[in-house]
């Protein structure tokens, strides 16, 4: 059955982009068909919708250069950690009640596997002490995974990037901030600064990651490099730490 | 309950659907770096969840909104921050090209200009649309009603062409 009307450009935009049910479909085609002023309209829409694209087209950025292992294994790190919190607190109420029960002594043993569980410390890294806050540099030799982890985003600061020929990660802040080992890795408790950073790492590191309040910004895989940003004509990689 | 079958929709959906996104919001926004980081951003979220939500390609658009609009205060802060401190501009991601004397530069500025000159939900729903979205997903994202889609595009393509034809001192 025909439209007793003619159809609105939403309509007929539909049904360019074939969006209508097929009821409304026919009613409106059917219309078009009849009327030669809905013809003429529905030409024009699909001129103006041709040249539109077109247009938009222009703006094509780079290709996209994520990887699905980069989001795999991001996502995979931080279902572990909310798992890990999960088991923690069922602990520590198990740890609770057992208190009341078995005594303090289990129940703070229970409470310090927890904290292992949640907070793991490395053993001292072989060339400086663990600062635990306001100091400007660290260096440490990494294992099979070089984590630079930054406790959450800055305002401003960037972050400057350059493998060299050495054993050691080291990273120098501009101003002091709050450093922590881990195995697999360094914390950045950078919460408040705007300093920046730079991070020299091994040219033969075999695996690197660096990771702005969760969010992965630089991972190197032997020698293939998933970055956030280009690398610039002498290999450095600056990015802002946000 | 093994992930086996939610890894493979993922996967599916980040081959499917990642570079449509990106491509999505590096012109909604001006910024191609924000524009992967915010599509990283969102499949992570989204692997996170460990379960598909009943409109994936439009969960996934509803995210990465919210984290642009999150960066976008984030930016007025440190502006204001910078303003404040009588420190330098930052750099300005979304300037024209430095030969701006070229054709297509001009008209790749032309289409900004008029991009920026659209409401934001117009802005969304021309580039949602032009990346092939379909109505029911940009509703969803959008969260209209999926039969005003077809109206609210068709009023959106006629104000982009009219800003792109119109200079920009004409139209204030």
């Amino acid at each position: 059955m025909s439209l007793p009307t003619h159809p609105v450009d939403g309509d007929l935009q539909a049904l360019l982009d074939d969006e209508l049910s097929v009821l409304r479909r026919g009613a409106v085609q059917q219309h078009v068909d009849q009327c030669a002023t809905c013809r003429d309209r529905l030409a024009s829409l699909a001129q103006t919708w041709e040249a539109t694209h077109e247009l938009l087209s222009l703006l094509a950025p780079p290709p996209l250069e994520l990887s699905l292992q980069t989001v795999t294994i991001a996502g995979g790190r931080a279902r572990v950690r909310r798992a890990a919190l999960i088991a923690a607190s069922i602990t520590l109420v198990v740890a609770a009640v057992a208190g009341a029960t078995v005594g303090r002594s289990y129940a703070r043993a229970v409470a310090a596997r927890v904290r292992a569980l949640i907070h793991p410390t490395a053993p001292a890294p072989r060339h400086n002490e663990a600062p635990r806050s306001g100091q400007a540099g660290i260096a440490f030799i990494p294992g099979t995974l070089a984590e630079i982890a930054f406790d959450t985003p800055q305002d401003t600061g960037l972050l400057l990037l350059t493998f060299a020929d050495t054993d050691e990660v080291s990273l120098l802040a501009r101003a002091p901030v709050g450093y922590r080992v881990y195995p697999g890795g360094l914390a950045v408790h950078n919460r408040g600064s705007v300093t920046s950073y730079d991070l020299v790492v091994p040219r033969g590191a075999p695996h690197v990651r660096i990771v702005i309040a969760g969010r992965v910004r630089f991972e190197k895989v032997g020698s293939q490099i998933t970055a956030a940003v280009r690398a610039d004509t002498a290999g450095r990689y600056v990015m802002n730490v946000r | 309950m093994s992930r086996e079958p939610f890894e493979r929709a993922f996967s599916a959906l980040f081959a499917d659907r990642s570079a449509a996104l990106y491509r999505y919001l590096s012109r909604l926004s001006g910024d191609t770096a924000l524009a992967e980081d915010i599509v990283q951003e969102s499949f992570v979220k989204l692997y996170q969840r460990g379960t598909m939500p009943d409109d994936p390609p439009a969960w996934l658009v509803s995210v990465a909104h919210n984290l642009w609009r999150d960066d976008r205060r984030r930016a007025v802060r440190r502006q204001r921050l910078l303003v404040e401190r009588g420190g330098e501009q930052p750099n300005d991601d979304t300037a024209p090209a430095a030969d701006a004397a070229t054709l297509a530069a001009e008209r790749i500025h032309g289409v900004r200009s008029a991009l920026e000159r659209l409401s934001l939900r117009e802005r969304q729903i021309l580039l949602l649309r032009h990346e092939g979205y379909r109505y029911r997903e940009i509703a969803a994202a959008l969260g209209v009603a999926p039969s005003g889609v077809g109206t609210m595009l068709a009023r959106a393509i006629a104000a982009f062409r009219k800003a792109y034809h119109e200079p920009a001192d004409a139209s204030s």
